[in-house]
């Protein structure tokens, strides 16, 4: 496939993932500061946006879009913070902004203009789907929406994402363009569950059990958690189950599992670098002792994330800049013999 | 809801004068009447929705940035029966035969026509879109216009002819495709028993005609690419509708390279050879080392590519030779120069400005003529005299004194009507016709085609940015007929 069009697919994947992923810790934050008092809820506010550093990195392009974005967006709510931004705004800007880089409304306007460059690749369900999504979203009734029925708006968006995996799996032909799209899905996905570990880990240690059941419903892992393991949990058991879980699809393990297969599946021979450093990272995650990992789980989470991140540059090296072309010359030309 | 009467001066599609339902609309007819005004407005809300969730837009330029407009298209559709069909099937493959005839005997072949008088030399020369870097290179059959829309009206008396030709880009065969799409689920009802032609195979057979022109050395499994200028041209939607209906690749100029006189695209898994592109960036654009050296849209290197014989572009480069407004006017000669045939579909009476006599002629009576420039398309630059100010006319009176050349002169044609819905009922409007032709093996014109309809009362402007709407269009089907479409 076009090598164009394989980079448009690959960050349909991650935006879409990152659109869904931010919806589902909007949901599990705003639940938790229900009952709270506002000082810890803002805190609380505050922590989910560092869990959100808007690290998406986006084509080229994009880099202007991004800084101007980039600019308000943290700062402003922890400034604004102080002078009383309730948590509904914050969360509602959170999801609606649109020129926000790494809003829900943001990222779902990035994988409808990917999809929209690969509207001759993807089946009609799947881009009518993301155009109603989209217009949905950016409907000027929408924020009111969302300040008025958080629960319900953030379930809608989930329910939305969800179908347009639906559509994906059911309906497009499983060939290197759904391959790319698993992809950027994956890759994305491990990086938004260790950042997520990375910020709510340190609120583990009271061992409460509030705080652990945030952690685990950002990423809907809290039932999937009660039916893994019935004793009581500890902060550390869940840092493992999200990171080296084997059945859990949100889990660091299970991530890079599932892109190592893409990757297999798309490299035409031998192990390109992108399919060595997924193979490493993997390796390394699954078979180092979780006790001696958890001793000092800040550092393997920024290398944990740092390799992820490195893999998506290689891809992005191997199969999209592609380097090395092949020779012209070598291919046939002579009348009759294709090559 | 949709009575209406015929108006003298107008050919009115749907009704004899005195205002009796002609046959074949009288199924339709009868099926609209039925409708209830809050049945229309469902209907019309409903057709909103599904193309506004399909993301069925066009692009218009010059307003606010970005307006991206949901197609228009009218409920009312407009029926051609077998017979009628029969015959402008025949006086389009006659045109466009002639065409292909006469655009390789200027390019590839001795330019027979202007050696025997027919064509004048300067006349070819002075035309902005003929192009010098096309001279000698071959294109398999001699199917130049691969895809040609001709654009067709109906005068007073209900005669149809030629108002233009369009042989480089012609937009609109995948709103003939969605129209369809669009009414079968709206009023699948409306069909009733009627044998409309399909339109569905037009990406099959585009497929077939641009494999038929690969180049031969390629063997028998040619690639194909549909080349676009990207996601901001307003055709964009049609680009992606094709590329999509024939299963092949949408690329970019940047996603091609030429090496050693070869193009291939940048995939996944390196370079890999294309046989055909089916461009639909003009000509300007299309290689910064012949053409516009600013252009980014194009593929450097195609040109000579295209000329050594290793890919083939469709539309043929330097096509505007043939669709020029001052060419248009010999095209009666062409076909009976090169097919020995009268011309079946007659060309609207023109006047060519080079000409004194027809000069003077036109600038005394230009407040009741048409005047266009002959290298544009889209209906821009067109003065309609009876419609224009006194300083509008005064402005195209010198723009004529100053170069001749650039312009052509009609009759007003008096577009035919046809009932389309205007906000609360249905009234009459000004229609044309846009029938796609297809060259390859040989000439296929596909059922119906695109008509346009001006949607301000009055208004004979049927283009899409200028406010125009669409119709679906049926073409019945005859006993000998049926199952054509089955076998392509």
């Amino acid at each position: 496939m076009l090598a164009r069009h394989a980079e448009d697919m690959f960050w349909a994947g991650r935006y879409l993932e990152r659109a869904e992923d931010t919806a589902r810790m909007v949901r599990a934050t705003l639940l938790s500061t229900v009952a709270e008092p506002p000082a810890q809820a803002i805190d609380r506010m505050q922590n989910l946006i560092s869990t959100l550093r808007l690290e998406v990195q986006a084509p080229a392009e994009d880099v202007e879009s991004m800084a101007e974005s980039l600019t308000p967006s943290p700062p402003m709510l922890r400034s604004e913070a102080g002078l009383g931004i309730d948590v509904q705004a914050a969360a509602t800007r959170l999801v609606v902004a649109p020129t926000m880089a790494g809003s829900v409304a943001f990222c779902i306007g990035r994988t409808r203009e990917n999809f929209r460059s690969l509207r001759d690749q993807i089946p009609s369900e799947l881009w009518e789907q993301i155009n109603e999504f989209h217009l949905r979203l950016r409907q000027e009734d929408f924020p009111a929406a969302m300040e008025q029925d958080p629960f319900q708006t953030l379930d809608f968006i989930r329910v939305s994402c969800q179908s347009l995996t639906g559509v994906i799996s059911s309906s497009m032909a499983q060939g290197e363009g759904y391959r790319f799209l698993v992809l950027g899905q994956m890759l994305e996905r491990a990086l938004m569950t260790c950042r997520l570990i990375s910020v709510r880990y340190p609120e583990h240690d009271g061992s409460s059990y509030d705080e652990m059941a945030l952690t685990l419903r950002s990423v809907s892992a809290l039932e999937a958690y009660q039916r893994a393991s019935q004793s009581s949990p500890l902060g550390s058991d869940v840092a493992r189950f999200l990171m080296v879980n084997d059945s859990f699809p949100r889990s660091v393990l299970y991530c890079l599992r599932l892109s190592e297969t893409q990757v297999e599946a798309l490299a035409s021979n031998g192990r390109p670098p992108p399919l060595q450093r997924l193979g490493q990272l993997r390796s390394e995650l699954e078979y180092t002792d979780f006790d001696t990992m958890v001793a000092d789980l800040p550092s393997h989470l920024s290398a944990l994330e740092a390799g992820v991140r490195n893999v998506a540059d290689l891809v992005s090296g191997h199969f999209f800049r592609n380097a090395e072309a092949f020779d012209l010359h070598s291919q046939a030309i002579t009348p009759g013999v294709s090559s | 809801m949709a009575a209406m009467s015929a108006a003298p001066g107008f050919f009115d599609e749907a009704v004899y004068e005195g205002g009796r339902t002609r046959d074949h609309y009288r199924p339709v007819q009868e099926w609209f009447d039925r409708l209830t005004l809050e049945q229309v407005k469902a209907l019309e809300e409903q057709r909103n929705e599904s193309f506004r969730r399909q993301g069925i837009t066009f692009t218009v330029y010059g307003g606010d940035e970005g307006t991206e407009r949901t197609w228009p298209m009218d409920l009312f559709p407009r029926v051609i029966d077998a017979e009628e069909w029969a015959m402008l099937e025949r006086g389009l493959i006659q045109r466009v035969t002639a065409l292909n005839r006469f655009l390789d005997d200027i390019y590839a072949g001795e330019q027979a026509i202007v050696h025997d008088g027919i064509v004048p030399r300067r006349l070819i020369t002075s035309c902005t879109g003929f192009e010098r870097e096309a001279m000698n290179v071959a294109v398999p059959m001699g199917a130049r216009c691969l895809v040609a829309g001709i654009d067709l009206v109906r005068d007073g008396d209900g005669a149809y002819r030629v108002l233009e030709d369009n042989l480089r880009n012609p937009s609109g065969i995948s709103y003939v495709i969605e129209n369809r799409a669009a009414m079968t689920k709206l009023l699948p009802a409306a069909f009733s028993d009627l044998a409309v032609r399909s339109v569905d195979h037009y990406g099959r057979s585009l497929l077939r005609a641009l494999r038929s022109i690969a180049p031969p050395a390629c063997g028998d499994d040619p690639t194909v690419a549909v080349l676009t200028p990207g996601i901001f041209n307003s055709a964009y939607f049609e680009h992606a509708f094709l590329a999509r209906s024939m299963g092949v690749e949408l690329v970019e100029g940047r996603d091609l390279v030429v090496d050693d006189h070869m193009v291939a695209m940048r995939t996944t898994r390196g370079l890999e050879r294309v046989d055909v592109i089916y461009r639909r960036i003009d000509d300007a654009f299309l290689d910064p080392v012949v053409f516009n050296p600013q252009s980014t849209l194009g593929v450097p290197g195609l040109m000579a590519a295209a000329r050594a014989g290793t890919v083939s572009i469709a539309n043929s480069v330097g096509n505007g030779v043939g669709d020029d407004k001052a060419v248009y006017a010999y095209v009666p000669d062409m076909i009976r120069y090169y097919l020995g045939e009268e011309t079946i579909i007659p060309n609207a009476d023109t006047y060519l400005l080079w000409e004194e006599d027809q000069r003077a002629e036109v600038l005394e009576r230009i407040d009741q003529l048409v005047v266009k420039p002959v290298a544009e398309s889209g209906g821009y630059g067109i003065v309609i005299g009876p419609k224009a100010t006194d300083a509008e006319l005064a402005e195209a009176r010198q723009k004529i004194l100053d170069d001749p050349r650039n312009w052509i002169a009609q009759e007003v044609v008096n577009l035919s009507r046809l009932p389309a819905w205007a906000g609360d009922h249905f009234a009459p409007r000004h229609i044309d016709l846009r029938p796609f032709v297809l060259s390859g093996e040989q000439v296929e014109v596909i059922p119906g085609g695109l008509t346009r309809v001006a949607l301000r009362e009055g208004s004979l402007i049927v283009n899409s940015s200028q406010g125009g709407g669409s119709k679906d269009t049926w073409v019945l089907g005859s006993p000998d007929h049926s199952g054509a479409e089955a076998q392509s």
